[in-house]
């Protein structure tokens, strides 16, 4: 490996304040620029930070025809004030945003490691990429040294693992800790739907560790503008270094914080240990777990790849993602030995697997085998890939198979039936090195739709209903046929299909907490701004409501954990001095949540038609789909509808079940665009925009052009 | 003598879960406990069988990924 430097830039580093560096790093990869820019009052007071400057920052760089990969197109990373905390659980997260090539849109994905707090420790509370190189190029922050250079590199290696790990051991100056990388890989590069891998080093495993931000493609625009890796360089973090306004009150509320997760989570799911792969039993218990491409929602293989399968097989010890995190919920599994690919044979460390992809490259797949799961999860984050989107699309593409609509002839030999684990990986090979029907299945769900249909004469209305991706994006691994406000979770969420915004489906469907469209619209409302609100601070979503108070119960709102949310506000304020109560917090959230809207809606989507999800995520398509829940759909048709279904054959009642659940989904939509003060259009009004403060003229020319006056 | 949520409840021979979670107050909000370490889901109760000895946390599992 050999770095050149090719711009190098030294910089004052700020002194951070009340959790601001109050200064953001701009490099222009194409004019060779790296810049420091001031961080204004206006934009702590609308957008907070995290995931609000990044999106602040995003705006002022694109305009509505900027596509992905031109060279506007520009990469945040942000922490967030109270990023880089390290006594408070969950308090590492970075949130990445860029135009998406999947949706065309506005994305964001978060991710642990120790990339965003040591950025804001080097002096910068985000960090802006746009522009392009012609030659592989490495960005380096040494906020040690107080220097930003630009490195063109040769012969590095491709893969992310090996180039981060070298990359480490390159810059570390023999203190591997102080050292965070950002990659993608050869997969990103080659497909729409590449991801990002943060690292930290693991000091008692002597190893680099990976989370990943992988929603959306993000690390497909990063190879595109011939990023082969960013890197920064820190030294100690204290509870101190974000100079909280009142560090006894911050000591306070996170010593109470830890505590009880330390003492609780062994008695509620037990994270620690198992991470979340305690939801594979549940969720298959429930009818929640996808199988098959979301057909069916339970298989009696399930046990084998849950909890109890992969409790055996994780390595033992600390797996916080941040310092001193207590939910510590990153696990890995040590020595495995992939039996296909590049790394055949060799002993590896597998970071994960986690629930989504457990789900998504296991039972969504037909695969029920934890060894190919750990290999396809270990692939697909070394190559740079989404598992969320690669499992999603792969069983779309099994589904299609199995109904003819594509066959040998279209695959290069591969039978993409349902269970082919060496098929499903030979796939995901092809798919990194943009070979075969790789190429083709790297394009995402939707493009694959119109390639099947065009090149191919697939039925292009069967694929619509079976095609699991909205916005462009494909679908997390949640089932939501039976829950029309988890249906409103994934179609109504910004950026396309993530349950990041909201998870409704035990509150909806187990537990029936919200029978009416008007609460399951103040649901739609309240939680998608309160898990907005993590990505705003730089903290991690888990300790919230994945460990509960033992009180909570009894409280009037127990899903909201509003002790916790009383903490966060605690927390919030300890560290800022701005003084916040929960339902401040709510409206943070919502200032940034309708800016992205509008953002969405500048880029062309953003409108009611946008927020469309393909019916198998409403209800069944099939015949046998049907059939596998037949007492419960018949019981609605009877009882819920009022309709007679004597005589009446399966065909007919799959269509009559379709009518009434279709126009749900549109109440719904209805309910939350109200509730939300939107138009019946999906739209912001002017008055929500003002209220909120965030009618800047820019915000409103947006809703101008779009017919929006008040 | 069996142990739920940390306090002793009598046990009668043929228990299953979902009688158990019955005889508490806020017994119906339980989608998932655990049962001698091992998680039960709720349509799972009624045909998991209690021995005497055993040990039942409720889990307030309300939040998904």
């Amino acid at each position: 490996m050999e770095l050149t430097p090719c711009v190098v830039t030294p910089y004052a580093r700020s002194t951070i304040n009340r959790g601001y560096a109050n200064q953001t790093l701009s490099v222009d990869l194409t004019a060779d620029a790296i810049e420091v820019l001031p961080v204004t009052e206006q934009m702590k007071r609308l957008f907070v930070g995290g995931k609000g400057f990044d999106l602040w920052l995003l705006w002022q760089a694109v305009g509505p025809r900027t596509r992905w990969n031109d060279p506007q197109n520009t990469i945040c990373i942000a922490s967030g004030p109270m990023g880089g905390t390290p006594a408070y659980p969950g308090s590492g997260k970075s949130i990445v945003t860029a135009l998406s090539p999947l949706t065309q849109s506005v994305m964001d994905s978060n991710v642990g490691g120790y990339f965003g707090p040591y950025l804001k420790f080097s002096g910068f509370d985000a960090l802006q990429i746009k522009g392009k190189r012609a030659n592989p190029c490495i960005i380096f922050i040494d906020g040690v040294d107080q220097a930003v250079t630009v490195f063109e590199g040769r012969d590095l290696p491709d893969d992310s693992y090996a180039l981060s790990a070298a990359l480490t051991d390159h810059f570390s100056s023999g203190k591997p800790r102080s050292i965070s990388v950002v990659s993608a890989g050869p997969g990103a590069r080659h497909t729409l739907m590449g991801c990002l891998n943060f690292t930290w080093y693991d000091p008692k495993r002597k190893m680099v560790r990976y989370k990943q931000a992988g929603r959306g493609g993000i690390g497909t625009v990063f190879e595109d503008k011939g990023l082969k890796a960013l890197a920064v360089r820190w030294d100690t973090v204290l509870l101190d270094s974000n100079r909280p306004a009142d560090k006894a009150a911050l000591k306070n509320v996170s010593k109470r914080y830890s505590k009880e997760i330390v003492e609780l989570d062994p008695k509620q799911n037990a994270m620690a240990r198992v991470g979340t792969t305690h939801l594979v039993p549940i969720m298959n218990d429930f009818d929640l777990l996808p199988v098959n491409n979301f057909k069916y929602g339970q298989d009696g293989r399930a046990l084998l790849i849950g909890r109890e399968a992969y409790a055996q097989l994780f390595d033992p010890g600390y797996d916080g993602c941040w310092m001193g995190c207590t939910v510590a919920c990153a696990h890995g599994v040590r020595n495995f030995v992939p039996f296909t690919g590049p790394y055949q044979g060799k002993k590896v460390f597998v970071d994960g697997p986690e629930y989504e992809t457990i789900a998504g490259c296991g039972s969504n797949l037909g695969i029920f085998d934890p060894y190919t799961i750990l290999e396809m999860n270990f692939y697909c984050d070394t190559y740079g890939l989404d598992t969320i989107s690669v499992g999603t699309g792969m069983a779309f593409i099994m589904e299609c198979f199995e109904l003819g609509l594509i066959d040998e002839t279209h695959t290069g030999g591969l039978a993409l039936c349902f269970g082919n684990r060496s098929a499903a990986l030979e796939l995901l090979h092809q798919m990194a090195q943009g070979k075969g029907f790789g190429r083709i299945a790297g394009q995402g769900i939707r493009k694959m739709k119109r390639i099947f249909a065009e090149r191919f004469g697939a039925d292009a209305a069967i694929m619509a209903d079976i095609g699991m991706e909205a916005k462009g994006l494909e679908f997390s691994e949640y089932m939501t046929k039976e829950s029309l406000a988890q249906q409103g979770g994934y179609g109504l969420a910004l950026k396309g299909p993530q349950h990041d915004e909201a998870w409704l489906i035990f509150l909806d469907m187990v537990h029936n907490f919200m029978p009416s469209f008007e609460q399951k619209a103040e649901a739609l409302h309240w939680f998608p701004m309160f898990r907005t609100w993590f990505g705003l601070c730089g903290l991690c979503k888990l300790p919230w409501n994945d460990i509960v108070p033992a009180d909570n119960k009894e409280t009037a709102e127990p899903a909201k954990v509003m002790k916790h949310v009383q903490w966060y506000a605690e927390y919030f304020t300890s560290v800022t001095g701005i003084k916040a109560a929960p339902e401040e917090l709510i409206g943070m959230s919502e200032r940034v949540y309708n800016f992205q809207r509008v953002f969405n809606l500048r880029m062309g989507f953003g409108r009611r038609v946008d927020d469309h999800i393909p019916y198998r995520a409403m209800g069944p398509v099939t015949v046998d789909e049907y059939a596998s829940r037949q007492d419960r759909y018949d019981k609605q048709l009877r009882e819920q509808h009022g309709i007679d279904i004597a005589g009446k054959t399966t065909t007919e009642k799959v269509a009559l079940l379709r009518k009434r659940r279709e126009e749900a989904y549109e109440k719904l939509k209805d309910a939350v665009y109200h509730r939300r003060g939107w138009t019946a259009d999906g739209i912001p009004t002017v008055a929500t925009v003002r209220r909120l403060g965030i009618d800047l003229p820019e915000v409103l020319e947006v809703l101008e052009a779009n017919g929006v006056t008040q | 003598m069996i142990t739920v949520d940390n306090q002793p409840m009598k046990w009668q021979p043929g228990m299953a879960l979902d009688q158990v979670l019955e005889l508490l107050q806020d017994g119906h909000i339980y989608a998932v406990v655990r049962l001698n370490g091992k998680l039960i889901s709720r349509p799972h109760f009624s045909t998991t069988p209690v021995e005497d000895g055993a040990v039942i946390e409720p889990i307030p599992m309300i939040a998904g990924g």
